[in-house]
């Protein structure tokens, strides 16, 4: 059995709530932005992670088809060796929702290569237990790159949220080295 | 590297005329991963709720060119899985109509 999760960070189809899988600071129904609050205000689970710790053949993260990249197959090449490992698999594809990201629908690509280009999300497999990096961007972009893409994290740009974006990409970072580290890359 | 061109000529499994919003990424993505199969393996398809398991089966309609079953949010794992199971036993006891891959 594969099991494939398409991640679009919210409860989409029935109006966008915030889930768990929600970023943090993103403004959803559930977890609006406004005068006093400013979006979510807890960090993202790790689901990938979360299936990596149940010791399954095989996990990994990836994004839909970007052409002219260098991952441009990443998720063929994936789904094409899940489907030939016998036991529970696991894919979790980052895969934008134009409604509750508020973007816009002919670059939305342009948005999950941010994702990847800024390590918000990694490229990555875990087979039996040995982590494997499958892109490693040469120059980590600033997460603003993937923030101020997206009608969702509007408000995070305003100067007096500064604060937010540090906390944000402190926590990406954080992430970012704990992966270079298990897939012995650092 | 696979080739474009031969994976342009694999079966089309998921088909379109769904509702799912246009520029939703769901679709795309669902189209790539039932590309990385055989064009004579069959699939069983078990779908969480959401908006791909909404927008794609509007009864009569439906999108889907192999086995699907709609599930609820948290059991589609569990509904593949015991398909599974019945798959391995209707094998075992030879009750199957024909070779399908598991
Ligand atoms: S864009 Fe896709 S995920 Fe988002 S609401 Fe529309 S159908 Fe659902």
């Amino acid at each position: 059995m594969l099991y494939v999760c398409y991640d679009n960070g919210a409860y989409m189809n029935t109006g966008i709530q915030r889930s768990s899988a929600t970023p943090y600071g993103a403004d959803t129904t559930t977890s609006p932005a406004g005068k006093v609050k400013q979006g979510k205000e807890q960090f993202r689970k790790d689901l990938t992670e979360i299936m990596v710790a149940h010791h399954i053949p095989y996990a990994a993260q990836t994004v839909p088809v970007i052409p002219g990249t260098p991952y441009m197959f990443d998720l063929y090449n994936k789904a094409e060796k899940a489907f030939k490992i016998t036991g529970a698999k696991f894919m979790n594809v980052l895969t934008p929702c134009p409604r509750g990201w508020r973007c816009d629908t002919a670059t939305e690509l342009e948005v999950v290569k941010a994702a990847v280009e800024t390590c918000f999300w990694p490229l990555y497999e875990v087979e039996n237990g040995e982590y494997k990096i499958n892109y490693i961007p040469k120059e980590k972009k600033p997460i603003t790159e993937w923030l101020k893409l997206q009608g969702r994290f509007k408000h995070l740009l305003k100067p007096e949220n500064e604060h937010i974006v540090q906390k944000i990409q402190e926590e990406v970072d954080r992430r970012w080295e704990r992966l270079l580290f298990l897939a012995k890359v650092k | 590297m696979p080739n474009l061109k031969e994976l342009s000529k694999k079966k089309v499994r998921f088909t379109g005329g769904h509702r799912m919003c246009a520029g939703c990424g769901a679709p795309m993505v669902v189209n790539w991963i039932l590309k990385a199969l055989d064009d004579d393996e069959r699939a069983v398809i078990s779908n969480a709720t959401g908006c791909l398991e909404v927008s794609t089966c509007l009864y009569p309609y439906t999108s889907w060119k192999d086995s699907w079953v709609h599930t609820a949010f948290e059991n589609a794992a569990a509904t593949c899985s015991g398909t599974e199971a019945a798959f391995k036993a209707l094998k075992k006891k030879d009750l199957l109509m024909e070779s399908i891959s598991s």
